[in-house]
């Protein structure tokens, strides 16, 4: 059976669980206090579904705003993003609407987005009502899932969710491309870089 | 021929059948080995396996003279074991006695019964008496049935079952356990029902599947098929391809009776492949050499029986050989370690009696190099890299408690709204890193008296420095600092590290400068490892993507804490140059690894450094003979 090779990213606010999401799925571990991403981690992992398989590359990102400039060296070429926030913090919720916008104007077109909200292990300290959140992803055309890294709810689900979504917006490709594209190379262009350290002007 | 195999399930591309298809098989045949990676079956001289199609007879894929008595998978050729050669096929080590694998690697059993990874060699586990993988996790079983679970360059961790297990069997995602007292253990993935614990997803533990006894259990890709007691067959799991054989194509979350027409005769055996249940019926039946031998199995030839136990005399021996290797390498191991302890305290009492009470006029002489070269002896650490860095800022505790009372304020949120915008973001972002900054060694923790001094020392340094603010990384610079030297002296030398030349860039993302340091680094690369780099390149990998990392953190989340206090101490004593040095010996120590990878495992490699790189010595050492051109000197020099 055919296997499609593809890269995808983590995005979304710092401390949301963009790490424990993918280090849950990927080598079923937990941390309570993982640590904080400097720059970006580096996972992958073959997921088997019905029709195929699937090999993502996951380029977990670091989610603190000032690293943002330098995100976007990871969602080029992407097939798919997982957008992550806290149920618990009204902000991460908000991140998650600009981050949709950045991608639909910046990424790829037939991106693959899924928008998880984490930590749903903590439901009484929830801030973001569910329908709202559902909603609001409904009317986006994303997939919505509840995601706890800690107890590992919705997360192996989403990672499928995510990788047959890709599976099926992509297998048109999968015949024709020849095996130089099939990695998911990262690459910083150089011009690329100077016009954003423009563009970022005062923020730091 | 009495005996005949029957399929359910996906056959060929054009073609699926919930209902029995009998299988092509080939007159009077000696053995068969069908699971996830292959479906071989074998005459006394002749090996064959079913293509793509099962509905066409099997292919010849090797003849021989000699007669074969167990053919398994290997991973570009089949592993064929004859009476006369334990292993028939060009491609193998010679102690193999199965190949298994997974996505990101393959390891192989050995006639020791020790799991050996493909790639190093290295030993994995020792004991071993059959393994199987899922598609990420390779799963062992070893004499004492206890299973370990461990994926590519991870170290096994034994997995927690009530009793012996007595067999494995593994799915694309889950996988099944059969104990001693025949009880059914299940673990993974049950998207598609597939371990039988109902409306429940996935399981990290295995479950025991309660009043269900089974002679045998094989795992599909997707889907579990059980042959009872009382010789029924039981399945559930992924029904698409009708591989649940029971006229059915959805999917079934419990083990349920399969409907399987008596006509077909006695069930002998069953097996899986990843969307495919075959089934043998009737009649007589041997399938070749294991460990444990279920009772549903005819008893093995005299041949074969002979031929086994030379491997188990074999095994003995090759066991034995090893045992008294280990004791000598731990015996070398004591030794080194008393040689380092004289060393430190030689340099102890060095430090103490000489270099400290002169340091003015020794600090560049040859032995204090050298004496830093071998570590500064902890006691005095934080002195000399503070004696080192000096004060060139004149950072003051004034200063140090200026900025921590604006930043109190600011977190009462009574000042004006500019500053907080760029603050607030800063001052949230450190009270989360906190007690994530060396989380494995719990200095930090809430309760520990340095969680306090690592968010003041961070929080005043923000406002201090409020043109380059707080980036995440920079809590394990703090962290390191703290650990060896007082509140303010730490906040003293964490300034002037984060305002040096060479690493401000990256503290401030500052892109254009970032590039220019990742050039440089780039062109040492070529100059030590010009493979290396070239790899790189053709993998795309670019250094900006780890050296981000390493310079923010001054290697310290990167390697261990022991080597990288090393490093610091030839940071601090022999300047910035260091750093870019250090990256490069780090990767010459493991460039034999990296040019074997490709993207993933080089990315696995790298964020697994501190695994690699364990000897503080070595890397000194490889430090050391790094090639830095005069031109490049120059460059950092201008920075």
């Amino acid at each position: 059976m055919a296997t499609m090779e593809c890269k995808i990213v983590t995005l979304g606010e710092g401390r949301v669980g963009k790490t424990s999401l993918a280090l849950k799925y990927v080598k079923n571990e937990f941390h309570k206090d993982e640590i904080s991403t400097v720059n970006a981690n580096y996972l992958t992992k073959l997921v088997q579904i019905p029709q195929g398989s699937v090999q993502l590359n996951i380029w977990d990102t670091a989610g603190q705003e000032r690293f943002r400039a330098i995100a976007s060296n990871y969602y080029r070429q992407a097939k798919g993003a997982l957008i992550v926030y806290d149920i618990t913090d009204r902000k991460s919720f908000d991140k998650v609407v600009s981050w949709i916008k950045e991608l639909k104007s910046q990424a790829e077109k037939n991106i693959v987005i899924v928008v998880a909200g984490n930590k749903c292990d903590m439901e009484k300290e929830r801030q973001i009502n569910r329908p709202e959140a559902l909603e609001f992803c409904r009317k986006m055309q994303i997939r919505h899932f509840d995601t706890s890294a800690k107890s590992g709810n919705g997360v192996e689900e989403m990672f499928m969710e995510l990788a047959s979504q890709i599976f099926e917006a992509n297998k048109g490709e999968l015949g024709q491309s020849g095996r130089n594209s099939r990695r998911g190379k990262i690459t910083v262009e150089k011009t690329k870089h100077r016009e954003n350290s423009g563009k970022k002007g005062g923020c730091c | 021929m009495d005996e005949k195999i029957y399929c359910w399930g996906f056959l060929s591309d054009e073609k699926n059948s919930a209902e029995p298809i009998e299988l092509k098989a080939i007159p009077h045949y000696e053995g068969l080995y069908i699971n996830r990676r292959c479906k071989y079956i074998w005459s006394e001289n002749c090996l064959y396996s079913w293509g793509d199609s099962l509905l066409e007879p099997p292919e010849v894929l090797l003849k021989t003279s000699e007669k074969i008595i167990k053919a398994s998978y290997g991973i570009n050729s089949p592993l064929v074991q004859t009476n006369l050669k334990p292993v028939l096929s060009g491609t193998f080590k010679d102690d193999i006695s199965e190949v298994f694998g997974t996505s990101s690697g393959h390891a192989y059993l050995t006639k020791a019964m020790e799991v050996k990874s493909w790639d190093s060699g290295n030993t994995i586990l020792s004991r071993i008496a059959s393994v199987d993988a899922e598609c990420c996790d390779f799963f062992a079983l070893n004499l004492d049935g206890d299973v370990y679970k461990w994926a590519h360059i991870h170290i096994p961790k034994k997995i927690f079952i009530m009793e012996p297990i007595m067999t494995i069997s593994c799915g694309a995602q889950h996988s099944v356990f059969t104990s001693s007292s025949e009880h059914v253990y299940v673990v993974g993935s049950n998207v598609y029902g597939q371990i039988s614990i109902g409306d429940i997803q996935s399981t990290e533990h295995p479950i025991l599947l309660e009043g269900i006894t089974a002679k045998k259990v094989v795992c599909g890709g997707f889907h579990t098929v059980l042959l009872g007691k009382d010789n029924l067959l039981y399945s559930c799991g992924l029904g698409n391809m009708g591989q649940l054989i029971n006229s059915n194509f959805s999917n079934i979350n419990t083990l349920t009776l399969c409907t399987i027409n008596e006509d077909l005769g006695e069930i002998l055996d069953v097996y899986c492949s990843e969307l495919t249940s075959f089934v043998r019926f009737s009649h007589k039946f041997d399938a070749g050499i294991s460990s444990f031998r279920p009772g549903n199995l005819q008893k093995k030839n005299i041949i074969e029986t002979f031929l086994h136990r030379q491997q188990v005399a074999a095994a003995e021996r090759n066991y034995l050989q090893k045992v008294e290797n280990e004791e000598k390498n731990r015996n070398e191991m004591i030794k080194k370690q008393l040689k380092r302890e004289k060393r430190i305290q030689k340099a102890l009492r060095e430090f103490e009696i000489n270099i400290i009470p002169n340091w003015s006029m020794v600090k560049f002489s040859k032995e204090v190099n050298e004496h830093v070269k071998n570590g500064i002896p902890s006691k005095f650490r934080g002195k000399i890299w503070a004696l080192l860095v000096g004060n060139d800022n004149r950072v003051s505790e004034e200063d140090f408690k200026e900025g921590l009372k604006k930043a109190k304020r600011i977190e009462a949120q009574a000042i004006t709204v500019e500053d907080k915008n760029i603050l607030e973001n800063s001052l949230k972002i450190i009270s989360l890193d906190i007690t994530r900054t060396f989380n494995n060694l719990g200095y930090f923790s809430e309760e520990s008296p340095l969680n306090k001094d690592l968010q003041e020392l961070l929080e005043a340094a923000c406002i201090y420095r409020a043109d380059i603010g707080y980036i995440q990384g920079m809590s394990y610079v703090a962290g390191c600092l703290l650990l060896n030297l007082d509140l303010i002296q730490a906040f003293q030398i964490f300034i002037s590290i984060i305002t040096s030349p060479i690493l401000l860039p990256f503290y401030k993302i500052d892109q254009e400068g970032i590039q220019v340091r990742e050039e440089i680094f780039t062109g040492l690369l070529k100059e030590n490892i010009i493979e290396l780099q070239e790899h790189f390149d053709l993998q795309g990998v670019q250094p900006a993507i780890f050296l981000m990392e390493w310079f923010v953190t001054l290697y310290s989340k990167t390697l261990s804490q022991e080597v990288a206090l090393r490093v610091w101490d030839i940071y601090f004593y022999f300047g910035e140059i260091t750093l870019f040095k250090t990256g490069i010996a780090i990767l010459q120590l493991v460039s034999q690894e990296l040019l074997e990878y490709d993207l993933s495992g080089i990315m696995d490699c790298l964020s697994h450094l501190a695994v690699y790189v364990k000897e503080p010595d070595e890397l000194i050492n490889q430090i050391d003979h790094v090639r830095i051109p005069e031109t490049f000197v120059r460059q950092v020099h201008n920075l």
